[in-house]
């Protein structure tokens, strides 16, 4: 028998056809437990989205807590060495704080990880996957993507304390330019270099004329093979047919404690803020102790359910009503039948406020008689 | 000297001629100017004009002895204050409305905008109902018509802005009237002063 899907929500519909992708790459899925000892993410606060984690104290006095994120528990477990590679994908929730109404909220999240060797067959492998995610969710999607070697390249060159860096990535981010150029000037920086800094927020667009523009823009070694690195994916992702949807952004960076490479975020255009981010973190790999490099992105499925459901007519093509005298046993026998017709059949003693049905029907002496449509 | 704190706009209007009628007049309130002080020697007086959000606030404070605040704001910031009289003014509900036709969906929380976070969250959780609130300063009208928020929760005084905006309300679930609020030091050392107007008011009120 075909399994329904029609009432399906749009995440949860996600999630079934997300899952055979993966499945078909040859990814495996991974189920972690819902607590954590909470020393592994005191030690790493930075990489949460917020500091403020549920914590409470096991019955052997340990302190726990409920996962905020999950690539952390997933890196910490990994038994990945060079050479080989491990390829998971996870659908978990994960308990954070919400800034608006102040108050722990759970949001369920699906993501994909690959840890061990990644080189360039790995980051086309993920971006496309991510892709063929996006296009799962929405005819209406954009990946966003850049590679951050490019900015960090750029700045290693610049002599910077910590808070001017700091300052500067940020504002790239917000694509300050006219800021940016300022706080450059500040930073005793050159010309060229002020230039290029006050160039980055406006680096963005289709990504081969992008790239054109982001190639005369560079000043050293890593930022050419930065600029090199996006070229050769692009070729690939257009062979793919994938690159009709993409594009490039430069002032897209993360923590540069954390990621390095390539980066990306993807959008649908009916949900307010990225439902889906990734991107190579080696940096977050060593500072757990593991001598491989990681990739991968996750989903927020939470968001989707801002997705406007599309307007059902009805919640049941029949309401049946029966009363004291109805023989019981040959109306569930009824009921079995028009459900085996493919309909969905509810069975009151009276018609329920806001019950949307297509017809009405009353059950007496055995025979069903329509009665009004509602 | 009573310091005491109305809010600007129409209630403060109406409650000003409540008290001027009790012995509490203040000629000077009359003036046309960007004053926010008024005050009466004669009957030792002290009139401040302050935003109706913020009239709890001074009363908690101890920069105004008493004041007029709606019971809604008191519901939305508990403020710690004695809560002497119900003037019966500026009478509305707090109530939940959504766009004509809604119909909620249960499967997941409901979006709710509105500009008493405390009260709303309040009230859902009293309903086990899990919620994501959108804070909101004014024109939370516009919110379910844009998709925004499924619902609001906000006052409603005649209906006629939910009415002309499409949307219908769904749930009332608190009568909210003008109170008559003193700062619980100043109860204790003018008292003689508060206790007098609270009766007087109460009698006037009663007249009305």
């Amino acid at each position: 028998m075909k399994v329904k899907t029609d009432f399906l929500r749009p995440e949860e519909l996600a999630t079934l056809k997300l899952r055979s992708i993966y499945e078909q790459y040859g990814y495996k899925k991974y189920r972690m437990g819902r607590f954590e000892e909470y020393s592994l993410y005191a030690k790493n606060q930075s990489f949460l989205a917020s500091e403020n984690v549920i914590t409470f104290t096991d019955l052997d006095g340990k302190l726990l807590a409920l996962k905020p994120d999950v690539t952390l528990s997933i890196i910490k477990n990994s038994k990945a060495v060079r050479g080989m590679r491990e390829k998971l994908y996870y659908i978990e929730s994960v308990y954070r704080e919400s800034k608006e109404s102040h108050t722990y909220k759970e949001i369920s999240q699906m993501g994909l990880e690959v840890m061990g060797d990644v080189d360039r067959y790995t980051i086309v492998e993920v971006l496309a996957l991510a892709e063929r995610s996006l296009a799962q969710l929405s005819d209406n999607y954009l990946l966003e993507v850049s590679n951050m070697d490019f900015v960090t390249g750029l700045m290693a060159g610049m002599d910077l304390t910590e808070d001017q860096e700091q300052e500067i990535l940020d504002l790239i981010r917000s694509k300050n330019s006219f800021e940016l150029k300022a706080a450059a000037q500040r930073a005793g920086l050159d010309d060229r270099e002020c230039d290029v800094l006050a160039a980055l927020p406006g680096l963005y667009g289709k990504f081969s004329d992008t790239l054109k523009r982001a190639r005369k823009l560079v000043l050293n070694e890593a930022m050419a093979k930065a600029v090199e690195e996006l070229e050769e994916i692009y070729k690939i992702m257009k062979a793919l047919g994938l690159s009709k949807k993409l594009q490039l952004d430069f002032s897209l960076l993360n923590d540069i404690d954390y990621y390095n490479g390539i980066i990306f975020q993807g959008y649908l255009e009916q949900l307010p803020r990225n439902v889906l981010a990734g991107g190579q973190y080696d940096g977050m790999v060593k500072k757990l102790g593991k001598h491989v490099d990681g990739i991968g992105f996750a989903i927020y499925l939470s968001e989707m359910s801002r997705i406007p459901l599309p307007d059902q007519e009805f919640d049941v093509e029949a309401l049946v009503l029966y009363d004291d005298e109805t023989d019981y046993g040959q109306l569930i026998l009824q009921v079995h039948a028009m459900t085996k017709q493919g309909m969905r059949v509810r069975v009151e003693r009276q018609i329920p406020k806001q019950l949307r049905c297509k017809s009405v029907y009353r059950f007496e002496n055995g025979t069903l008689t329509e009665v009004t449509t509602c | 000297m009573l310091n005491i704190a109305l809010p600007k706009g129409r209630l403060g209007d109406q409650v000003y001629e409540l008290l001027s009628g009790i012995g509490y007049d203040c000629k000077s309130i009359y003036e046309q100017n960007r004053k926010l002080i008024f005050e009466n020697p004669e009957n030792n007086v002290r009139y401040l004009l302050v935003k109706p959000s913020d009239v709890a606030i001074y009363v908690e404070h101890h920069a105004a002895d008493v004041g007029i605040v709606g019971k809604d704001i008191l519901m939305e910031s508990r403020p710690d204050v004695y809560e002497l009289l119900d003037l019966g003014l500026g009478k509305c509900r707090m109530c939940v409305a959504a766009k004509n036709g809604y119909i909620e969906d249960k499967d997941r929380p409901l979006r709710v905008a509105t500009k008493f976070v405390n009260i709303a969250k309040e009230h859902y959780a009293s309903q086990n109902r899990d919620i994501d609130i959108i804070k909101l300063n004014g024109s939370i009208e516009l919110a379910p018509i844009l998709g925004l928020s499924d619902v609001i929760v906000d006052i409603v005084e005649s209906g006629s802005t939910i009415r002309e905006n499409n949307l219908q309300v769904i749930e009332e679930f608190m009568p909210i009237s003008a109170r008559f609020i003193a700062n619980k030091t100043s109860f204790k050392f003018k008292n003689d002063v508060i206790s007098d107007m609270v009766e007087k008011l109460a009698v006037a009120i009663e007249e009305k």
